[in-house]
């Protein structure tokens, strides 16, 4: 057992920090709004970034997902980088949205080349060309539609729990990147406003939401690189799926309840997080789907 | 980082549970840790100087002290393991966890080579002499009087809720040496033996389990200074030391997961339908938080070894899931077996007391979130 980074991966990690705070972070995210940023997925492309799970593993994988995600990229990036690659896709185009079901929505549809397909036990591949897009008016910050698929190539029978544990991983990778910005923004706000003749972070109730809710991203960071390095492991898939949609919750609610006001104007940037985070704690289901299949898969182990 | 255990990891772990298998008491569980019956300190010592026959008592003990310096992950191992099977050890984890090392760090020679060797041996209980009914989360207000008196200390005050009081040989006693002095400072640390006349434990009743807790009380006990553990009045930095090894990698969700494999079996039993979508769902968040708590976990085991001497934030951020984990598991337990849970016996029922007590003992939850607070986001202490 080792969770120190390597020399190579904290390489990796620098670089991506200093490309996502040159092209992405709050502000160009508001620019982004209800959009995709076409740019940044274009320069992670040059850069290699977007082939790191082929290339070099899980871990660089989701150090990619980890970077983009805190740094709210208007791009569906995990998808691409760790969910695809992880469930056995190969060659994809640097833009994909993931279909869960026939009427869900989806992030960014109508803006991706391909559609990663879940339907029952397959997994299937779509191309834009072969699939309608109904665009869905969402305030979850995300551009969202529904997407039927036309036409489609079967990646094989049993193919689709690979995809299901993947998304999972992903939805946790996510959730535990934004939800740690997330605690970072409302606590730099706590320590900045003051009220009673002191700053609100100084009063422990709203000390205790802050730390709840950065101890359960941290865990769900942790659950999801686990997840990504067992990826074959459903009941690790799940937990962090499951553990991720709790800390979804509770980042929301406790970000939201300290920051106050200004924390639900469009303005002050905090929705940019808290709005996404409402889109993953419902993706696949929610967190009863994966509670259930976590149960189901410990019994299967037992 | 590799999120894999390297082969020789998963030898010494097949290997170590084989040996509980062998040595452990049969049907041992959690409530025998706390050790009610003579017969119960009798399986707890034999189990240890078996374990330590085995290699697996002390082996993160440095060579000088009859180990071979075994990886923090290995020691997380033991605990994963002893956790699994109910703590067969009784409360000998403190000896090998941070009394030992509190005892080679600070101790004498003549100290070490009187208490370290019992402990590789597993022939001796300690138990951990801190709280007092008004030095509880402030610890540093305690009031247990130590007056020196020429060669010894004359010991007068109570400690509470005191765990293993009852069985054991020795007290790692904090005890105040200067009561002028400021809080953390003019304490200090005495090795007592439990027999020294003027030591009276009394077992607190309680609904949970039998020799939970107790309270020790001591009038005019005459303790030798050669029993004392480092330096007069610098108790308080030993104590500190002593409680982060105490808390980091204590492996509760080994036993947890434990405890939700056997309440669904006995739910089962009773009919129960598990596959049912909502006895399910309360199931997998469950099982989920125990998976929290593993990863959390092992975040504080590496950090341990990459910053020993650092203020180690994620030892607070692990205990501050593995708390709320155990609650959660307990009423999972509860929903999922309905009335069938308050029958005696089952692992749903015991799983109420640490439950209950785990967000409590060793450090109450929110001095841990306050920790939190201040090491990893840097909010501004209260007034
Ligand atoms: C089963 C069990 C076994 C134990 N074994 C031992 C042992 O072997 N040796 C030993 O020395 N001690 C032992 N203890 C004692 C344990 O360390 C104390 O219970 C613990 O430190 C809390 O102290 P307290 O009980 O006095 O609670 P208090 O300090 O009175 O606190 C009560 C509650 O107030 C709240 N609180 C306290 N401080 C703060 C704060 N700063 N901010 C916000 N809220 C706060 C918390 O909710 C806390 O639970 C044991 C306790 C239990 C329950």
């Amino acid at each position: 057992m080792d969770l120190q980074l390597s020399v190579e991966q904290q390489l990796l990690d620098d670089s991506l920090r200093a490309m996502f705070g040159d092209h992405a972070g709050l502000d160009r995210a508001r620019a982004m709004a209800g959009s995709i940023d076409r740019d940044l997925v274009t320069r992670l492309d040059d850069n290699g970034f977007l082939d790191v799970c082929a290339e070099a593993g899980p871990i660089e994988a989701i150090l990619v997902a980890e970077r983009a995600s805190e740094a709210v990229a208007a791009a569906p990036i995990v998808a691409r980088v760790l969910v695809g690659p992880l469930a056995g896709f190969t060659d994809l185009p640097p833009l994909v949205g993931l279909v869960g079901s026939a009427d869900g929505l989806v992030r960014y549809a109508g803006h991706c080349d391909a559609y990663l397909v879940l339907d029952g036990d397959e997994a299937r591949l779509a191309s834009r060309d072969d699939v309608d897009v109904e665009p869905v008016q969402s305030r979850s910050a995300y551009p969202m539609g529904r997407v039927r698929v036309r036409r489609s190539e079967s990646m094989g029978p049993g193919s689709g729990h690979p995809l299901r544990r993947a998304w999972q991983v992903g939805i946790a990778a996510e959730t535990g990147a934004m939800s740690l910005a997330a605690v970072e923004f409302a606590s730099r706000h706590v320590r900045d406003r003051h009220q009673f003749g002191r700053p609100i972070g100084s009063f422990q109730a709203v000390q205790h939401r802050l730390a709840r809710s950065y101890s359960m991203a941290q865990a769900t960071r942790w659950l999801a690189r686990r997840g990504a390095w067992h990826h074959s492991d459903e009941y690790h898939t799940a937990a962090a799926a499951t553990f991720a949609c709790l800390t979804a919750r509770e980042t929301y609610d406790n970000t939201h309840q300290v920051v106050g006001g200004i924390g639900v104007t469009s303005e002050y940037g905090m929705t940019e997080w808290t709005m996404r985070l409402l889109a993953l704690h419902a993706e696949l289901g929610g967190r009863r789907a994966h509670a259930r299949r976590v149960a189901q898969s410990r019994q299967r182990l037992g | 980082m590799k999120l894999d255990w390297t082969d020789e990891e998963t030898e010494f772990r097949a290997a170590l549970r084989a040996s509980i298998q062998t040595n452990a008491r049969p049907g041992w569980t959690l409530d025998d840790r706390d050790m009610p019956e003579p017969a119960d300190v009798e399986a707890v010592k034999r189990f240890c100087a078996a374990l330590g026959e085995d290699g697996f008592l002390t082996p993160h003990w440095p060579r000088a002290y009859g180990g071979r310096e075994a990886s923090p992950w290995e020691q997380l191992i033991i605990s994963e393991e002893t956790w699994r099977a109910g703590e067969p050890r009784g409360g000998q984890y403190m000896n090998t966890n941070w009394i030992g090392p509190a005892l080679m760090a600070h101790g004498t020679s003549d100290q070490q080579a009187q208490y370290l060797t019992p402990i590789t041996k597993g022939e001796v209980n300690w138990c951990q002499g801190f709280s007092e009914p008004d030095a509880g989360s402030d610890l540093a207000a305690l009031r247990c009087r130590a007056v020196r008196d020429g060669d010894t200390y004359v010991v007068n005050g109570q400690k509470v809720w005191t765990s293993y009081a009852h069985a054991a040989e020795y007290c790692f006693l904090l005890v105040r040496t200067d009561p002028d002095s400021p809080k953390r400072e003019g304490n200090t640390i005495l090795l007592v033996p439990m027999a020294t006349p003027g030591i009276e434990v009394r077992e607190i009743p309680n609904p949970y389990a039998h020799h939970l807790i107790h309270e020790i009380l001591f009038t005019d006990v005459i303790v030798p200074v050669s029993c004392r553990l480092g330096d007069e009045n610098r108790g308080w930095d030993i104590v500190r030391n002593a409680l982060a090894n105490e808390r980091v990698g204590i492996a509760r969700h080994a036993h947890s997961e434990h405890v939700l494999d056997r309440t669904v079996s006995d739910a089962t039993n009773h009919g129960v339908d598990v596959d049912d979508p909502s006895v399910a769902d309360t199931l997998g968040m469950a099982y989920a938080w125990c998976e929290a708590a593993r990863a959390m976990n092992y975040v504080a085991v590496a950090e341990r070894i990459s910053d020993p001497h650092g203020s180690r934030p994620m030892a607070a951020v692990s205990r501050s899931i593995t708390g709320p984990m155990e609650r959660e598991v307990a009423w999972a337990c509860q929903e999922v077996l309905g009335d069938q849970a308050l029958a005696g016996g089952t692992e749903a029922d015991r799983q109420v007391v640490t439950g209950t007590t785990a967000m409590i003992a060793a450090g109450a939850y929110e001095v841990q979130l306050d920790l939190i607070g201040r090491l990893c986001l840097d909010l501004p202490r209260g007034k």
